[in-house]
């Protein structure tokens, strides 16, 4: 018996992830702070110790509503950083 | 960043973005009603996963 | 540009067990029993309409799954839908996709959300579906499976299959089907549609949100004492509505209440202002509940205690007449970041 599959094409993807630096030492972090519980004290803290590891700074922190797309302008602000630490889910 | 519990679907959401080789870094769940130090000491435990996803060594 | 041709596969036996489990090899269905989508059937639901069938109606996150007519047909195949149910799961496609709804929040929480879809106007009644007794279920084809077709369409095209696309922690029922069609000849005020400004002969309404929390008054002829037992069920910690106050509520009132409130000369807007002013709690006991809150500005003016509107605005309260004889009505809170959506089915 022949049958239709049920989940269509998948539309062209937009996005591509930006390669790795081969060094952090004096490049920017920034966080994405989900607005999870315990999201930016976790965040944070690595944030800093990253910074302290690799001679890095932490120099964009933003908060976006876990439930919704971060807007435009806080994305802006966070691609003055070559790093950004975000959360997913709870 | 994702808790345990949620890394594999933080995986396959990020597949369906079109971005499947997404850095994931993920520290014990849960996070929400942890404390203070239990969250500090997950933060510090997942500095040298991340550096190697970042720069390929830690 | 995505090719949006569909794709044939060769399950070998016509063996409906054969179908279900070869489904289920590949993370499709949602656990019952489902019809074939063969050629024949999915012509045979297409054939009402001299559309294109592989017209693109959305784009469905987090998968980006491309929802063609074609697509939709087949998954209003697999529900058991017949062809007067397509233009129907057309329309929800469509409300769905809207940016309000947010369906790839949605899709994504954590939260045991299901839209819920209400079919409004001439095709609930030529379609057959239910707005009388039992219109949530169980029992009738053409709501379980539009229901059910959507559902499918959210777990096939957008992807959101537990624990991949869709996390929420304790899914839902819900989450099979969730349709019902508006008590039109038994609403004193018309139609919901026309009174969010879509004037159509028939349209679809998506609200994201909860299973209907069921309120009874078998008792009050006067509409404030019924409406106070809504109120004190919208008035709760645990919905998503009180850290979030821009969601909206659907009051889904049954003929008899709504006769109550009409015969008292209440509006639909009179029924929806009394229940914003009425659906309130504690301010301090709301800050204290929840430290993150998505509130107006104005709302962090209150003093501890002060009486918060659990919704902002009377607007975001929703009066839907549905159901049959007696005297139960249910409120559906929302998930929270999400709106509504009302769009005409197309003839």
């Amino acid at each position: 018996m022949k049958i239709y599959a049920p989940d269509g094409a998948v539309g062209p993807s937009a996005a591509s992830l930006a390669p790795p630096p081969p060094v952090l030492a004096g490049k920017r972090i920034g966080i994405l702070d989900n607005s999870k519980p315990n999201a930016g004290l976790l965040l944070g803290r690595m944030a800093e110790r990253l910074a302290a590891r690799t001679g890095a700074s932490v120099e964009v922190v933003e908060r976006k509503n876990a439930a919704l797309p971060a807007p435009d302008d806080v994305l802006a602000r966070l691609a003055e950083a070559e790093v950004v630490l975000t959360g997913s889910a709870d | 960043m994702a808790t345990t519990a949620f890394e594999a679907l933080a995986s396959e959401v990020a597949a369906t973005l079109g971005l499947p080789s997404t850095r994931i870094v993920a520290v014990e769940h849960p996070l929400g009603g942890t404390d203070e130090a239990g969250v500090i000491d997950r933060a510090d435990r997942a500095v040298e996963p991340a550096l190697l996803l970042l720069t390929g060594s830690a | 540009m995505a090719d949006t041709s569909s794709q044939l596969l060769d399950i070998g036996s016509d063996d409906p067990e054969a179908l279900t489990d070869r489904f289920a090899t590949r993370g499709w269905g949602d656990g019952l029993p489902l019809v074939a989508p063969t050629p024949e059937r999915v012509e045979a639901m297409l054939a009402g309409s001299n559309r294109d069938p592989d017209e693109v109606v959305a784009t469905l996150p987090p998968r980006s799954g491309v929802a063609t007519r074609r697509i939709i047909a087949i998954n209003g195949v697999l529900a058991g839908c017949r062809p007067e149910h397509l233009e129907v799961l057309v329309a929800a496609v469509k409300a769905l996709a809207r940016p309000e709804v947010n369906l790839r929040g949605v899709n994504a929480t954590t939260h045991p959300v299901a839209p819920l879809l209400i079919v409004h106007g001439e095709v609930a009644r030529t379609a057959g579906y239910n707005s009388g007794l039992g219109a949530f279920g169980p029992g009738n084809l053409a709501n379980a499976a539009t229901g059910r077709a959507l559902r499918l369409m959210l777990l096939h095209v957008a992807g959101a299959v537990p624990g991949a696309g869709d996390a929420s922690t304790q899914g839902g029922p819900a989450k099979y089907a969730y349709c019902v069609a508006e008590n039109l000849l038994r609403s004193p005020w018309g139609g919901y549609a026309a009174s969010v400004g879509v004037d159509a002969p028939s349209a679809v309404t998506v609200h994201c949100g909860e299973a209907p929390h069921n309120f009874h008054d078998m008792e009050s002829d006067q509409p404030a004492a019924i409406l106070d037992k809504a109120a004190s069920v919208m008035a709760s910690l645990g919905s998503n509505n009180a850290p979030v106050s821009g969601a909206e509520f659907f009051v889904m009132l049954c003929p008899e209440h709504a006769a109550t409130c009409a015969a008292a000369g209440w509006t639909r807007t009179h029924v929806a202002s009394y229940l914003h002013e009425r659906a309130r709690m504690r301010t301090g006991d709301l800050r204290d509940a929840f430290a993150l809150r998505a509130w107006a500005p104005w709302q962090e003016t209150f003093g501890d205690d002060a009486g918060m509107p659990i919704t902002e605005h009377p607007d975001n309260v929703r009066i839907v007449v549905v159901g049959g004889p007696g005297k139960h009505s249910s409120v559906i809170p929302s998930w929270g970041m999400t709106r509504s959506a009302t769009v005409p089915v197309e003839p």
